[in-house]
């Protein structure tokens, strides 16, 4: 969506006319925002708009091989205003290079021109998934108004929605919408909730979209999703969650469950199966994710300790892992536990693999199930071939770092973050390296600087696709308005 | 000449009755318009408002940022209904082709006075109305020129108007094409069907964007029954001259019958608008700070509780003086003291919860509640939540927040100033009034149990005199006796120096010592010499079984302001 304002023009003229070369030098880096200062960046992505902190007037050289490829200008609100054509054409020379970015500023109170050093972008050789679909709340909670299922393309700037709550707008209210999950990162191949009225999950493979109805004698509302890569199957978790308010804890909300239990969804034959080892009461399951070969269910588990939420800091989650046999549908015989939360004395959360299926990217907060209110929550990252941890703390804030998603490459991971101001999540993205190593994560981009500082809305759960949703939006809205389809359960 | 002189001293009194009207007695109805709106100069808000709701909702919208200023508001809300009886001039003289008539042209202004005062009749239906009244009137005046080209720039003049400024007028502009079908002669019959397209798109815009149909759904009454009538009732005053006589009758009926129904909807709809307005002064009086107009807007909770009751006694903490007044109010053990959230004024509850948080110290709440207010409109977005979150964040010390909230705010063109005083408070402002955090604060959650969340939030900080005027006299009005005198010791003893210690706790902490109350355990704590003497006074009455009751509760009237009147004279116990 383009959010030009009329007064950027004017701006953009301003600039034009004044000489900036004349700008007095300064010796530091820029206080840019968003903070793309050494950033690593795949070369499909969409321009870095940045402004630089307290100015009136930015111009940008973006220099490579010496040369001065393009100079970009534009208003200290939204920031310098990069030629598309210019920025793609620039990347696709520097790829597996850098390029250098010249900053000039004018000061907002002494409107005095001033440079400072030259930065450098990192263009990796690896491209980005194109597409990242992510959910766009108010961070209330309790209550909310307008939200929906958003895709956004990564390579320009444009957002479409897949299904907004006003579409399912009933007697009872907005409806709600939420934990959407693709296979294999196909946006033909997807599933999300529907609360309220419509309420259920949709189901769409290809052409063919179902609202699922999980009730049955013993299972409830699936919940936390994960598609098996085959898929046949997507793993579910069933939780009866709950929130309580803190009066002035620095974490706002306490999210607890008080029942929380894995089952898996064969898709084919609507059926959902239960392993009674992992539907009992004295274990927490939670937040199931398959290893990229499909052969294992990795799931955070912990032992329940009574009377939430005052107890809710007692509830440690731990990661573990069991074999799948997608051909009979059957869970293993032994249970491996990959971090374990009484050595940590700490909740692990959200295991995702990586796709080389070599690293286990998680989150990692003090307590709970729900780390995205916990301001201690940080990624953490480890080597499945050693099970030794990786440092990525370059990755981490003071506030929360929390849900994440791998590229369908292994190269970049997405995750939510309240470090911009301590609410509102935003998306960053970091480049991992062959080596194993992080690189420093960056905003994603937007067409202003000043977009994301704006918006009134968190985003969460991204998740990579590598295709575009295209019109389904309206079909969506069918399926879920449409009949539901019951399941059969099947338990062993 | 004397008719115009006529209308234009009417005009120009009706004008300024319009103003006072909106100033003196509704000016509620401006700030709430300003309050629930939203306007930013992006083109993402324009976008999104175009798509959704159409260009008359954005320009709505703009104009709402005005009435900030209630002067400004009314002055707006007045222009529609000028314009309204301007275009309905032209249209009468066109019709008749004689200036007679044009005095019924203050008949629709009338009316649409008359319907901006519900308040959901938001601005952009104003705007749609003298659309609804400059098309017609366009339409009249090409029609006269029975030639092809004209037929065709009616298309491409109104057509676009139609598609750009409103869904609905899509609908309105079809009926042009039914009157086409069947007045036009010969060909030009042909072209009436060029007036239905607008409709055709009106019924793919419902079904595509479905904000369309919910806002259709809420106003169904207006729309469907009520503006057809406007202007069946103005068509029917304008043509009576021409009418023949045997038809006059049944046209006087027609309009008594049109003006009797619309007088019983807003006879109706007044005590509603009656209700909303004192609710809107007492959100601007606690906005404002200002007590003393909380208190004179609830006086009448004094005579029978009917929901606002909260609201006096928010002001009467504010002040300090809540427990002195607090028997000055018909209260019993169910009446919701602190919210009326039970009472179903949830939106009232939720912003009044602000500042209830806010000035107990809870701030975290305090902004929780805010975002609750924030999702009651449908847009989102609300001028009055923007205002609260920056507002309550400043007070926080979350400054990058309040930032946030400012630089939203920078954007709506008309708070500039006020965002600037805030900025210069950010700076200035260094040391914030926060509850400090407990070791434990993981385990104190807003629930429920209120009381003793209070109990707690005192704990930590026993000089927060308005927190403790509302937990011990919310223990005392739901006879929670024992509670009252335990913490009372707790907190009395932590916290001597700076307490002001009220005639009505005195007078409930003098009857524990006197009947031996264990639970009240301060042994160094004395009432003053006329507590004890109108004690000694009530109790020989009280307990004198030779008085009857009747006789003994007249005797005791003299009391009723107190405790022990309040305690021991009503048949439900202590608990």
């Amino acid at each position: 969506m383009k959010t030009y304002n009329f007064f950027l023009l004017g701006a953009v003229f301003l600039a034009s006319c004044i000489n900036v070369k004349d700008a007095k030098h300064l010796d530091e880096l820029p206080p840019v925002f968003p903070d793309y200062i050494g950033v690593t960046i795949p070369p499909n992505v969409a321009p870095l708009t940045f402004t630089v902190k307290d100015a009136n007037q930015v111009v940008a050289d973006f220099i490579y091989e010496g040369e001065v490829v393009f100079t970009a200008k534009g208003s200290g609100e939204k920031g310098v205003s990069i030629p598309m054509k210019k920025w793609r054409g620039l990347l696709s020379r520097a790829i597996g290079q850098s390029v250098q970015v010249v900053t000039f500023a004018q000061r907002k109170e002494s409107k005095e021109w001033v440079s400072y050093q030259t930065f450098n972008l990192f263009v990796a050789k690896e491209n980005i998934d194109p597409y990242v679909v992510y959910r766009l709340i108010k961070p209330g909670y309790e209550l909310w108004d307008l939200m929906g299922l958003y895709q956004r393309d990564i390579t320009s700037f444009k957002e479409k929605a897949i299904i907004e709550n006003k579409q399912l707008a009933s007697k009872m209210g907005l409806g709600c919408v939420n934990c959407h999950s693709f296979c294999e990162y196909s946006a033909d191949t997807f599933m999300y909730h529907g609360r309220a009225q419509y309420s259920g999950t949709v189901v769409v493979r290809g052409n063919e979209a179902k609202r699922m109805n999980f009730k049955t004698e013993e299972t409830g509302n699936g919940v936390y999703p994960r598609w098996h890569p085959s898929g046949k199957f997507i793993a579910y978790s069933l939780n009866d969650t709950k929130q309580a308010f803190h009066a002035y804890d620095p974490n706002k909300i306490s999210v607890y469950d008080t029942e929380s239990d894995l089952m898996i969804f064969d898709v084919d034959k609507d059926e959902v199966i239960v392993d009674r080892r992992f539907f009992g009461k004295s274990y927490f399951e939670t937040f199931p994710s398959w290893s990229p070969d499909g052969k294992w269910l990795y799931f955070c588990r912990a032992a329940v300790c009574g009377d939430l939420p005052t107890n809710n800091d007692k509830m440690k989650y731990g990661i573990y892992r069991i074999a799948f046999d997608a051909s009979t549908a059957r869970l293993g015989d032994s249970l491996v536990c990959v971090v374990d939360e009484r050595e940590t004395n700490k909740s692990q959360l959200f295991p995702r693999i990586s796709p080389d299926g070599n690293y286990l990217l998680y989150t990692e907060c003090d307590y709970g199930t729900f780390p995205i209110w916990h301001k201690e929550a940080q990624l953490r990252m480890v080597d499945l071939r050693t099970l030794q941890p990786v440092d990525i703390d370059v990755v981490n804030s003071k506030d929360v770092d929390s849900y994440h998603s791998w590229s369908s490459n292994g190269r970049w991971v997405v995750f939510s973050s309240r470090r911009m101001d301590g609410l509102y999540t935003r998306l960053f993205i970091a480049y991992f390296g062959v080596d194993g190593k992080m690189g420093k994560p960056f905003l994603l981009p937007q067409e202003t600087a000043d977009f994301d500082w704006l918006r009134m809305k968190s985003y969460n759960i991204p998740e990579y696709t590598k295709n575009k949703m295209g019109k389904k939006s309206v079909a969506i809205e069918r399926t879920q308005k449409g009949g539901e389809t019951t399941v059969r359960l099947k338990k062993y | 000449m004397k008719s115009r002189y006529f209308d234009y001293l009417f005009l120009c009194v009706f004008e300024i009755g319009m103003l006072a009207f909106w100033l003196f007695l509704y000016s509620g109805h401006l700030t709430a318009g300003h309050f629930n709106c939203y306007f930013d100069t992006s083109f993402d808000f324009f976008y999104q408002t175009f798509s959704s709701q159409r260009l008359l909702c954005y320009v709505g919208n703009f104009l709402y940022l005005f009435f900030k200023w209630e002067v400004a508001g009314a002055f707006i809300m007045t222009i529609p209904v000028l314009s309204v009886f301007f275009i309905s001039r032209l249209f009468l003289k066109e019709l008749f082709f004689s200036k007679t008539y044009s005095s019924f042209a203050f008949l629709p202004a009338v009316l649409l006075f008359v319907f901006q005062q519900s308040r959901q009749f938001l601005l952009d239906r104003s705007l749609f109305v003298v659309l609804l009244f400059l098309l017609g009137y366009v339409y009249l005046k090409l029609r006269g020129q029975r030639k092809l080209r004209y037929f065709f720039s009616t298309f491409f003049l109104i057509f676009p108007i139609c598609f750009f400024q409103h869904v609905e007028l899509a609908l309105y502009y079809s009926m042009i094409g039914v009157i086409e079908l069947f007045c036009a002669k010969n060909r030009w019959r042909f072209f009436s069907f060029v007036y239905f397209i607008p409709a055709f798109y009106f019924l793919y815009v419902y079904f595509q964007v479905k904000d369309a149909l919910t806002n259709f759904g809420e106003l169904y009454v207006e729309k469907i029954i009520w503006f057809p009538a406007l202007c069946l009732l103005a068509l029917c005053c304008g043509c009576i001259p021409f009418f023949k006589k045997e038809f006059r009758t049944w046209l006087y009926v027609l309009i008594v019958l049109v003006i009797a129904v619309s007088g019983c909807f807003f006879g109706r709809m007044n005590d509603e608008e009656a209700e909303f307005e004192k609710l809107i002064r007492l959100y601007k009086a606690v906005w404002a700070d200002d007590m003393e107009k909380v208190l004179l807007l609830t006086e009448s909770e004094k005579k029978e509780i009917s929901g606002y009751l909260p609201f006096a006694v928010y002001a009467h903490a504010r002040k300090g003086e809540l427990p002195d007044k607090m028997f000055d109010y018909p209260l019993n053990s169910n009446t919701y003291l602190l919210t009326s959230a039970k009472q179903g004024k949830v939106v009232a509850s939720t912003f009044l919860n602000i500042f209830f948080f806010k000035h107990m110290g809870l701030m975290d709440e305090a902004i929780h509640d805010a975002f609750l207010l924030s999702t009651s409109p449908s847009n989102g977005e609300t001028m009055m939540s923007l205002y609260l979150l920056a507002d309550l964040n400043i007070q926080k010390g979350d400054y990058l927040l309040a930032e946030k909230y400012l630089c939203k705010l920078e954007r709506t063109i008309v708070n500039k100033g006020w965002v600037k005083e805030r900025r210069e408070k950010l700076l200035t402002q260094s040391a914030v009034e926060q509850t400090p955090v407990r070791a434990d604060s993981r385990l104190f959650f807003i629930d429920s149990a209120q009381e003793m969340n209070l109990f707690r939030l005192l704990l930590d900080n026993p000089k927060n005199a308005f927190a403790r005027d509302c937990f011990f006299c919310t223990l005392l009005q739901r006879r929670e006796y024992n509670l009252f005198c335990e913490s009372f010791s707790k907190l009395y003893t932590c916290d001597k120096i700076t307490f002001r210690l009220p005639i009505l706790f005195q007078e409930a902490l003098f009857m524990a010592q006197e009947v031996g109350l264990t639970s009240f355990k301060d042994s160094t704590f004395s009432a003053s010499v006329q507590i004890r003497k109108d004690w000694q006074e009530f109790s020989s009455v009280f307990n004198d079984s030779s008085i009857d009751s009747c006789s003994k509760t007249i005797r005791l009237r003299k009391f009723k302001n107190t405790w022990w009147y309040y305690c021991l004279m009503s048949p439900e116990k202590i608990r």
